[in-house]
């Protein structure tokens, strides 16, 4: 097989064993990025200097017989709101360009460069992580290794294309209202959104702080567990993280789930669908005996309220930038933005009471169930461009309707595995969200895995990147 | 909401309020997207909230 699409677990034990090298797998990687990603666009910078450091790093650790990491030489980049130490942290924007190089790695990459990883480069996104399609007008879109002519989704739509691309088997994005799924659903690959508080944000531009969430996509979910428990630890410096010790979950993936009560929402998560997102969410609820759950009767409600949440705290983040640099926002988000900032205060507490009430419904469900299944987009990736969507006799807008299936989750902050489902309906993937109560994270790769080992879900490189 | 909401009038006031200073087509442009913004919070300002329900987060000293 070919180092585009080795695993990182595989990539890390050559390593180690001394089968390659660090640095002959940097070189090879960066070659293939330089390649490769102008079909894709999902890369804003490439950080050549800094990977052949990280690389030689890890060589001259094994060298002198010293301990490396989990991911011992693996090559990975990260979404361009991620600070990367020398380099400048634009958060999909022209603004940010103004402001100096990120004077240290922020934690998630410092996490990574600790476990051994190897730094390649940031990553495409939609300006301020404020979208569902990575259609950047400052950089380009980023675009779909399954279907270049398609969005890779968003707003981590570089972390999604790089990683289906083979263009490196791990990358780091983050999911407000569903960044990281519709990115991992779009390009078919495996993604998590952790809890929220779960992993610190330190060193990342936010959104929407009580909303904001990191986490990884990775083509296994195995790689996708090496890297979610490499970024764990304690962080002061991110208010928003919960203090809790660390729980590893890469010993559970060989677990049975016998004793795991696994069903399958319905009512609001039932339409709108398309057969591919049906199809994909059946086969899922097959393989795993999942029973029909009622989701609670304020759902609908709860999307609601993340979306006032979303627009006040967003546009409070920006206030400065919609008073001052408005011509220097992304047009596809800077009324958006503006609309936000008059969201009246009465809105923005009685969604607060809203997200109450669906922690509570939520809890409750959470007695009697351990993993929930919901389809994680209506739809397979859309064509740039495009503004409606047609699914199941609507007609929808098309861009805030990816967070139709995922927006109620954030609200609250559940952690959720998006699992990628391969040909469901035509030869675009469609992902599934797997949801757990909080801080059960565990549940959600022991299910992951089940469904790797029976080859319901996969994730391989796009057959146009394989070499 | 009242009837006569005129979500034009309402933006122009809000966005001098919070110095924003809009001209007449971006006016138009945001008051279109706060109606969407209004039709997407629609769901969730109809569901009846209550006293006893607590926002969070829950301010300790």
């Amino acid at each position: 097989m070919s180092l585009s699409q080795d695993t990182a677990a595989s990539i890390a034990a050559d390593i180690q064993s001394g089968a390659r090298s660090a640095t002959e797998v940097a070189k090879a990687t960066l070659e293939r990025v330089r390649r490769l990603d102008p079909q894709v666009n999902a890369f804003t910078e490439i950080t050549e200097s800094r990977a052949l450091a990280d690389a030689a790093a890890v060589d001259a650790a094994l060298a002198r017989g010293k301990p490396v990491g989990p991911l011992a030489g693996v090559p990975y980049a990260v979404k361009n709101l991620f600070d990367i130490a020398g380099v400048t942290t634009l958060a999909g924007s022209i603004i940010e360009r103004d402001r100096p190089p990120a004077a240290a790695d922020g934690w998630a990459v410092a996490k990574l460069r600790e476990a051994g990883g190897v730094c390649i480069g940031a990553l495409n996104m939609d300006e301020y992580a404020y979208g569902f399609t990575t259609e950047n007008s400052h950089y380009g879109p980023a675009r779909n290794p399954h279907d270049t002519t398609r969005s890779a989704g968003g707003s981590s739509g570089g972390s999604g294309a790089a990683v289906a691309a083979g263009l490196v088997p791990l990358a780091l994005g983050t999911d407000t209202n569903g960044s990281i799924r519709v990115p991992a659903s779009l390009n078919g690959i495996f993604g998590l959104k952790p809890t929220y508080g779960r992993l610190s944000r330190a060193g990342s531009i936010a959104f929407v702080p009580s909303l904001d969430h990191i986490g990884p996509f990775a083509r296994s979910v195995a790689d996708l567990a090496i890297t979610y428990d490499a970024l764990q630890g304690r962080d002061a410096a991110d208010a928003g993280q919960t203090p809790r010790l660390l729980e590893p979950v890469a010993d559970h993936l060989g677990m049975d789930i016998d004793d795991l009560r696994i069903g399958r929402l319905t009512g609001y998560f039932d339409a709108p669908l398309g057969n591919a997102a049906r199809t994909a969410v059946a086969r899922v609820a097959e393989a795993l005996a999942a029973a029909p759950v009622a989701a609670p009767e304020l759902t609908a409600a709860a999307r609601s309220a993340a979306f006032i949440i979303t627009a006040a705290e967003g546009a409070q983040q920006h206030l400065d930038h919609l008073r001052h640099r408005r011509a220097d926002l992304e047009p596809l988000s800077r009324d958006r933005l503006l609309a936000g900032s008059l969201v009246p205060a009465q809105w923005y507490l009685h969604a607060q009471k809203v997200r109450a009430l669906w922690r509570e419904a939520m809890a409750a469900l959470f007695r009697d169930w351990d993993v929930l299944i919901a389809p994680a987009t209506a739809v397979p990736a859309q064509p740039l461009g495009q503004e409606m969507l047609e699914v199941d006799g609507q007609t929808l807008p098309l861009r805030p309707s990816f967070g139709l299936f995922t927006q109620p989750i954030t609200c609250i902050g559940l952690p959720v595995l998006s699992v990628p489902v391969q040909n469901a309906e035509g030869p675009l993937p469609i992902g599934v969200q797997l949801i757990a109560a909080p801080w059960c994270e565990d549940s959600l790769f022991r299910v992951a895995a089940t469904l790797e080992t029976a080859g319901i879900c996969a994730a391989p490189v796009a057959p146009g990147f394989v070499e | 909401m009242d009837e006569a909401f005129d979500p034009a009038d309402y933006v122009r006031a809000a966005a001098s309020l919070q110095g924003l200073n809009l001209d007449e087509a971006e006016t138009r442009r945001v008051t279109a997207a706060f109606a969407l913004v209004m039709r997407f919070a629609k769901p969730a300002l109809d569901w009846p909230v209550g006293p006893e329900t607590d926002p969070a987060p829950i301010f300790v000293p």
